[in-house]
Formats: structure tokens, sequence, C-alpha cells
């Protein structure tokens, strides 16, 4: 699987979204993506990549495209 | 006292007490969809809550009854109170004058009223420490409960779904076994608005068409600036902070490893919190306990309610344990106790 096919695969399993939904996807712009979510989200790519995010980078992680911003510090192109 | 480890104090028992009254959180007026979700996430299916007229310090009061008399321990002992809340009986005094006048303790016994939310069970015991390795004291008895039932809006989701009301009591005593503690703290006054009650104090004062009036937050929650309000995200993230920051500088005070450590008790907030911070923490799950299903987040009930639920179900291996708990303001601290020959209760359940 490539980063990006994992990076996907976390937001489709843990916000229960379909692929098309991804882009531009913010925060708080959909029932799944609440901060119970959100913590859920960001357990998974942790998981995923086997990275800790920053609790920053959590609080900054507004929506899918920031997301691969972020997630590229901790050496993940996606 | 060297290096800011204690070595007088050591806990002689804990005692913690639930209402009868259970609420079964499948039931409640939400979506049932985001019920199932919620406590999936949280662990949590059931919660207690007290009845209108009792208070936490009624709940404080029968858990140290249940302690002097599973003790055989005399009353007249004790020297010193330490009452940590966030919802003491009256705007003044405390509510550790309710239990010294119950219990018609010595006008020489101390009394010291804490207003602390879910760090208030730790930071009571260094509390404890102090008044006894300074030798003010030798028997103290910390009395530590919430019940967050009676500012939580019905209408709030977050808060509805973990939220249980609790008290417990702990003694204190100076003993001879040499047993070193250390405590250790983290607090951040920029988390204010974070976990707070806005009104009621003297900042803003409660008012009619004011202050109760009601707000639906981003997540959909209801709440008045009268009613306990948690940005989750925030309280979250500095949970796993200053979880992290407590736990391994006490640690290193005490000169101890993680693998030393028999078990790592987080202030029970809800499963996926004490989960997450066991993994940030590389720690290994069965020493890290989840026992609030069935009784909620009962803020600094949880620790002690949890070690008496633990004793309940298994024998617990308590030679070291490391306490760590994190509430609002925020503030943070962690400690390290020996726990062999502590006494712990049943817990029991009470209605007056």
């Amino acid at each position: 699987m490539s980063n990006l096919e994992k990076y996907n695969a976390a937001f489709e399993e843990t916000l229960e979204i379909s692929s098309d939904m991804l882009p531009n996807l913010q925060y708080q712009q959909i029932k799944t993506w609440d901060s119970v979510g959100h913590m859920e989200l960001i357990s998974a790519l942790e998981d995923a990549f086997d990275i800790e995010f920053e609790t920053d980078d959590i609080i900054d992680f507004s929506s899918y495209e920031k997301g691969k911003e972020i997630i590229k510090k901790y050496g993940v192109e996606v | 006292m060297e290096n800011k480890i204690f070595n007088l104090p050591f806990i002689r028992g804990i005692s913690a007490v639930v209402p009868k009254k259970r609420v079964n959180l499948a039931e409640l007026d939400f979506d049932k969809e985001s019920l199932i979700n919620i406590m999936k996430l949280s662990g949590i299916h059931e919660v207690r809550v007290s009845a209108e007229n009792e208070t936490v310090s009624d709940y404080c009061i029968r858990a140290a009854k249940y302690l002097f008399e599973e003790l055989n321990f005399d009353k007249s002992q004790i020297d010193g109170i330490v009452f940590s809340t966030p919802s003491h009986d009256y705007i003044q005094p405390g509510s550790g004058y309710v239990v010294h006048r119950y219990f018609n303790l010595s006008n020489d016994c101390m009394v010291v009223d804490l207003l602390k939310t879910c760090n208030g069970w730790v930071f009571g015991l260094f509390q404890a420490y102090l008044m006894i390795q300074s030798g003010y004291c030798k028997n103290v008895l910390l009395c530590a409960g919430d019940t967050p039932s009676k500012f939580v809006n019905p209408k709030d989701k977050s808060m509805m779904m973990v939220s249980g009301d609790a008290g417990s009591a702990t003694i204190i005593s100076a003993g001879e076994k040499n047993y070193k503690t250390a405590f250790t703290f983290y607090n951040d006054g920029k988390g204010i608005n974070s976990l707070w009650i806005p009104a009621g104090g003297t900042r803003t004062r409660i008012k009619v068409g004011v202050t109760d009036v009601e707000e639906t937050d981003e997540q959909g929650n209801v709440h008045s600036a009268e009613n306990l309000y948690m940005n989750g995200l925030d309280v979250m993230c500095f949970a796993m902070n200053s979880s992290k920051y407590t736990v391994n500088k006490v640690l290193k005070l005490m000169d101890l490893s993680k693998e030393d450590i028999d078990l790592f008790l987080f202030h029970q907030a809800n499963k996926f919190m004490v989960n997450t911070l066991g993994k940030r923490l590389r720690l290994p799950p069965e020493k890290v306990p989840f026992q609030i299903d069935g009784y909620g987040n009962s803020g600094n009930a949880t620790i002690p309610l949890t070690l008496c639920a633990e004793n309940q179900q298994k024998t617990l291996n308590v030679d070291k344990v490391v306490c760590c708990a994190f509430g609002a303001g925020f503030d943070s601290s962690a400690a390290v106790l020996t726990l062999k020959d502590t006494y712990f209760c049943n817990l029991h359940e009470f209605n007056f």
C-alpha cells in the first residue's frame, strides 16, 4: 500500500466516508469528524505510519490537505 | 527530606462510594448512532448519578465511615483533613469543615480545602504528605470526589456520556517503614477556558436571562455559562503532553524505570484517553487499568475508585504504583506510591 493509500484509508475507515469526500475535507465539516473522530483519526495515522504527532500538530491538523503538510514533518510523503 | 522524596507518610487505607442510581447511557435522548460511537470510544455504558439532595461531602463522609469501621481506626486520631473537589457544598466555607463537624474532630485538627478537579486526589495526597512530613499531622483524612451531574447540561452529549458522581476517603499516616514517595507537577493557566464553569464565581455572577442562556457549540453540544464546559481536544492534548512530562520526571526523581512499576493509574477520563496515554508512554496494557464503566468519570474520585474496584476483582500487585491525573486549570501531577500495605475497602454504593 502506498503512503497515500494508507493516509486515505485512515480517513475513510475512522470517519466512515468514501474516497470522493476526501479532497478539501475540513475538521468539523462532517458529523463523524468531530473532536472524538479527530482523535481516532490521529491514532489511526500514528499506527499506520508508526509516528507520534506533537500535540500542536494534532490541533493544527484542520483538513485532509493540511494533514498532508503536517505529516511530511514526520518523514511521511503522501 | 532529601531531593523532594517523602519518607514518613504512608497510605493506610482507601475507600470509595458511588450513588445507587444508575443511568444507562444507551437510553439518553441523543441519536443512537452517536451514542454507540461514543460508548465504543469512551468505554462507558452506565454512570452513577447523585440525588438532588446529596453532595460530594455525603459520599466522602460515608466512604470515611466505611474506612474507619473496616480498619478499626479511631477517628479521633485524625488531626488533618484535606477536602479536594470542584463542587464544595457551599461557596464558603469549604467542605472540609462539613467533615470536621460531622465527625466532631478536635479543634487542633487542621483543615485544608482544595478546589481541584480531576487532579485533586493526587494533589490532595501531596498536600497530606506535606502535612505529615512536616510533623504537623500524624493522620490525615483526604476526601476527594465530585458531582459533575449537578453542573452538566442534559443536552450536552459530550459531558452527559462520561460524567458520573462519586466520593472517596483516604487515610494517610505517619509511619516507620520509610516508604519513598515523590510527586511532580505541570500547570498551564492558558487552559482555563477549556474546562470550566464560567458563571457562579465573582468574575461572572449568576444572572437570570444572562448566565442561563444556552448556546450550541460546533459539536452540537448545548450549554450555558452555568454549565460545565469542556473542549475535548484541548483537554486530550494537555493530558498527553503533561502526563508524559510528569510521569517521566517522577520516575527520574525516584531513580526508577517504567519496568520497576507494577501499575500505572491514570485519571480515568475515558477508555480512549487512558489507552492513548498508555500507548504514548509505551506501557504494557496489562499495567494500565480502566475501571470506570458502570460508574463514569467522577473527577478526582476516579483513581481511588479504580483501586477499590480493582481490589474487588483480583489481588492487586501494588508494590510500586504511578498515579497520574490532569484536570481544570490546566493542572497535572504524578506520584510514585507504595501501596503494598494499604487497605482497600470494597467499592460501596449508597443513597441517603
